[in-house]
């Protein structure tokens, strides 16, 4: 006796009629809805995970709900889900994935000139946030940027990244990281403490150009007070959903100045001997 | 192997949980108890300077936020009211520290940026050497004259830009001024006052904006008598002490009032105050407002009436619709006692209106 193939022309599927037409059902509502459905105008948040951190993506978009925000929340995935080793040390440095993200940005641009676009990113996601920003043609321009736990170079420069931002960059730091602490090297590859510890540093010698693009720069270091907000000082939990809510959205959704917002420029200049010591 | 494995799964659910607490939680539980919102917070965000990952401390300053921030916004707004201009932007700056999300202190702080800007020069600069030191609280001293305020005031906040945020742009309030004696002057069960000070006969009372969400601990509105005598001053927090080195001098702190007093005064002042909020989230839409009566908001207007609806358990009572503010209604309660409400403030963005209610 000769085995013979399936033939499914014939009728002898591996799957049943009535699966199979359900299946084509999805298919068919599948297609409309991503490629003939209109797009939605009005305010964009784009949100990168962190490395090896799939999770946060839901809390974060939730505490903007709760805060008011009605507009599109996308995530932008630039993991190759390999772990957080490979993802931090190969992905996040990677100029090919900041570049898709810099062109998802300047279509939506262009798609929405005046919509508000804010960026948020976690932990070496912030990394791909920042070689993006660089990348973005000249006059394209994200209106905030948030930076949880930044994985990056306390030494970075910003200058480049900080002239596609049209109002302020926000980067969380916490002494009590201990992810941020123990990291061997930076998401960019670049040496020296950690951002997601003490903030971001001024350049020394910074000129005009320089301290006009750092007052824009803005930390929100890690406060007992946050505990009650659910940021308890560790490296994710910076993205509870209360914490957005309450301490990240204001910031970000709101249109003039928000108070308590004290830029690297302010504590540089003002306090010398703290940020020495 | 098993007592091993009970063991990790012991250090792993206390490393979950967190511990209880230190001293300062034990001293925060204390004040919360007396009702010192102020004090109480402080020292529960000292204590989480040690204790980050407890979740007792958590919860504490969780629960805490609204009726600190309440409290400190109240003292903000009275010194405002008395013309104390710098002393009210530090309040309202540690209202915003307190609850970050506050509706109303960011554009009450830019407006007295900008109205008062040489006044508040001085402590704007003390707040930037300061870093990120939290302002402590601080006692108040009297002040001697109180700046006349009318008998009701309306006022109509200006506009912001704010497309997503629930602000106090367009939130009008009522200010109530009295000449009637606190409560704790003639009801005996409430706590006495903390001095004897002539000034303690406070004549103008504000009702502070907002109430906490939370209002299983201050179910009361949060009345100030702003010409109160200065309590003790171990309330100052030392919070300084607890995250960096830079403290502002104690003389140009602000000062605190008294302790916030439940106002429970029949034909006097309001009886109960409820926030209640179509949309935001902070706030309940249904409130059990009084004597049995639930009372729940319906919608909100752009010309500043609001539409409610109470109810006796499942049945509707009465059908409130198009109330303005400074309006009011009244209805029985479920023992037969007629009581007022009165619209005291509504934020249409947010669909939320405050309603203070008392015996009509």
């Amino acid at each position: 006796m000769i085995a013979r193939p399936p033939n499914y022309l014939a009728g002898n599927r591996l799957l049943p009629r009535p699966v199979l037409a359900s299946l084509g059902c999805l298919a068919v509502l599948a297609g409309i809805n991503l490629g003939c459905a209109q797009k939605t105008a009005g305010p964009v948040v784009i949100y990168l995970d962190g490395a090896g951190w799939y999770s946060s993506a839901g809390s974060v978009e939730s505490g903007l709900r709760d805060a008011g925000y009605s507009g599109d929340f996308q995530t932008f995935s630039w993991s190759a889900y390999l772990g957080p080793a490979h993802d931090h040390l190969i992905n996040a440095g990677s100029k090919s994935i900041a570049r898709r993200l810099a062109r998802k940005i300047e279509k939506t641009r262009d798609d929405q000139p005046d919509a508000p676009i804010n960026l948020l990113g976690l932990s070496a996601g912030t990394a791909v946030i920042l070689s993006a920003l660089e990348q973005l043609k000249a006059g394209v321009q994200v209106d905030n940027v948030v930076l949880f736990s930044p994985s990056v170079s306390a030494d970075h420069v910003l200058n480049k990244a900080m002239a596609h931002v049209k109002r302020n960059l926000y980067a969380t730091a916490s002494p009590h990281d201990a992810i941020i602490k123990g990291l061997p090297v930076n998401a960019d590859g670049k040496g020296g403490p950690c951002a997601g510890k003490n903030g971001f540093r001024l350049p020394p010698g910074a000129e005009t150009s320089t301290l006009a693009a750092y007052r824009r720069v803005i930390t929100v270091p890690w406060q007992p007070s946050f505990v009650g907000f659910g940021w308890n000082g560790s490296h994710t939990s910076v993205t509870t959903r209360r914490f957005v809510s309450s301490v990240i959205a204001p910031r970000v959704l709101m249109t003039e100045p928000y108070p308590l917002d004290r830029s690297v420029v302010d504590l540089t200049l003002l306090r010398p001997e703290r940020q020495e010591s | 192997m098993p007592r091993r494995l009970c063991l990790v799964l012991a250090c792993f659910l206390l490393h979950l949980t967190g511990c209880g607490g230190g001293e300062r939680y034990r001293i925060g539980r204390e004040a919360e108890k007396r009702g010192d919102a102020s004090k109480a917070y402080d020292e529960y965000r000292g204590d989480a300077v040690k204790h980050h990952g407890s979740g007792a401390v958590a919860a504490a300053l969780e629960r805490i936020v609204p009726a600190a921030a309440a409290e400190s916004e109240s003292a903000a707004l009275t010194a405002m009211d008395q013309g104390r201009h710098a002393d009210a932007w530090r309040l309202f700056m540690r209202t915003l520290e307190i609850q970050p999300n506050h509706p109303d202190a960011p554009q009450l702080i830019r407006r007295l940026e900008t109205d008062h800007s040489a006044e508040i020069a001085e402590a704007r600069a003390e707040w930037l050497r300061r870093g990120w030191t939290a302002l402590a609280y601080r006692p108040a001293e009297p002040p001697e004259t109180v700046a006349p305020v009318p008998e009701i005031t309306l006022a109509q906040r200006e506009n912001t830009s704010n497309p997503g945020l629930p602000h106090g742009d367009s939130l009008a309030t009522i200010r109530q001024t009295t000449n009637q004696p606190t409560q704790s002057d003639s009801d005996p069960s409430s706590p006495p006052p903390a001095s004897n000070d002539a000034s303690a006969q406070s004549t103008n009372r504000i009702y502070a904006a907002p109430p906490p969400a939370d209002s299983a601990l201050d179910p009361v509105p949060t009345l100030t008598d702003n010409a109160s005598p200065p309590s003790a001053p171990g309330s100052a927090g030392g919070l300084d002490a607890d995250v960096g080195p830079a403290a502002p001098p104690a003389d140009s702190m602000p000062k605190k009032p008294a302790p916030l007093k439940p106002t429970a005064r029949p034909g006097g002042e309001y009886l109960v105050v409820h926030t209640v909020s179509e949309r935001d989230r902070r706030y309940p839409r249904i409130v059990l407002a009084v004597d049995g009566i639930k009372m729940e908001i319906r919608d909100t207007d752009d010309d500043l009436e609001v539409d409610l609806d109470l109810f006796d358990g499942d049945r509707r009572i009465k059908k409130i619709r198009d109330l303005p503010l400074g309006g009011s209604q009244t209805f029985r309660g479920r023992s037969g006692v007629l009581y007022r409400l009165t619209v005291l403030a509504i934020h249409h963005k947010s669909h939320t209106a405050r309603i203070g209610i008392k015996p009509a």
